[in-house]
């Protein structure tokens, strides 16, 4: 798993690549733990380059989506592979989350 | 296949790999194979982090089987009684954004096309089917 982060205008853009189980889900937890907590309530987090996602890491963004909305702030997904997708459609996860087809669509959305 | 393992954490990436090695080599659609490998991701975990109330060591058993339709997945453990549908059904699964127990279990439910329990000689056995498409499969 790897973990990318870039700083837009007005958001962070989280990437995360390769595998999201209970190996790899702590490290990317702990992660976008330490953005929120540094005041960034406002993420989009790009899954164009995950591969595979357990219910492990679904959990971190349960965890993540409680924090920045003590702020009222937002998560948004983008760009998800043809598996991530129905692993979030089955397990409820877009009623929960804004989802965009790809980053541009993300960004407009917050403007 | 047959997959034996230890009641350790780190032993389900090893079970990952040969999942999806064998999954390959029986032209598996890429996207199935990776239903199948979340699948025994979480009922591994589940066994692993819940299933025993000692700290020895156990074995876990996962044989996998391919049939014209379905990949036919069993468990057998030794741990404490547990019946996943008996949860589920309890549980009466639903997301909630505050609330993440369950998660996985819920993503088996719907991802296993059937879902057995039986509890035979003080092990839990799970038998479940997961549908498949052959990667070269032509879709209309």
């Amino acid at each position: 798993m790897e973990i990318e982060i870039k700083n837009l205008e007005r958001v962070k853009v989280i990437y995360i690549a390769g595998e999201l189980n209970a190996a790899s889900s702590g490290e990317a937890e702990s992660k976008i733990q330490q953005l929120i907590m540094g005041g960034n309530h406002t993420l989009i987090i790009n899954l164009e380059k995950l591969n595979y996602i357990s219910s492990a890491g679904l959990r971190i963004f349960l965890a993540a989506n409680k924090l920045v909305k003590k702020s009222n702030g937002e998560i948004r997904f983008c760009s998800f592979n043809k598996t991530v997708k129905e692993v979030f459609e089955i397990s409820g996860f877009l009623m929960i989350f804004k989802y965009f087809a790809d980053l541009d669509s993300a960004i407009q959305d917050i403007k | 296949m047959l997959i034996n393992l230890a009641n350790k954490i780190e032993e389900i990436e090893i079970v990952h790999q040969k999942l999806q090695a064998y999954l390959s080599g029986k032209s598996i659609d890429e996207d199935d194979s990776k239903k199948i490998s979340i699948t025994a991701d979480e009922i591994l975990s589940n066994i692993i982090y819940y299933g025993f109330e000692d700290q020895l060591e156990h074995r876990i058993s996962l044989q996998l089987a391919v049939t014209d339709q379905t990949i036919i997945l069993e468990f057998i453990d030794d741990g404490k009684y547990f019946n996943p549908l008996e949860y589920i059904q309890q549980n009466n699964y639903i997301l909630q954004e505050d609330k993440a127990g369950g998660l996985g279990l819920g993503l088996v439910y719907k991802l296993a096309k059937t879902m057995y329990y039986n509890r035979i000689e003080n092990k839990n056995k799970l038998t479940l089917s997961i549908p498949y498409q052959l990667s070269n499969a032509i879709t209309e």
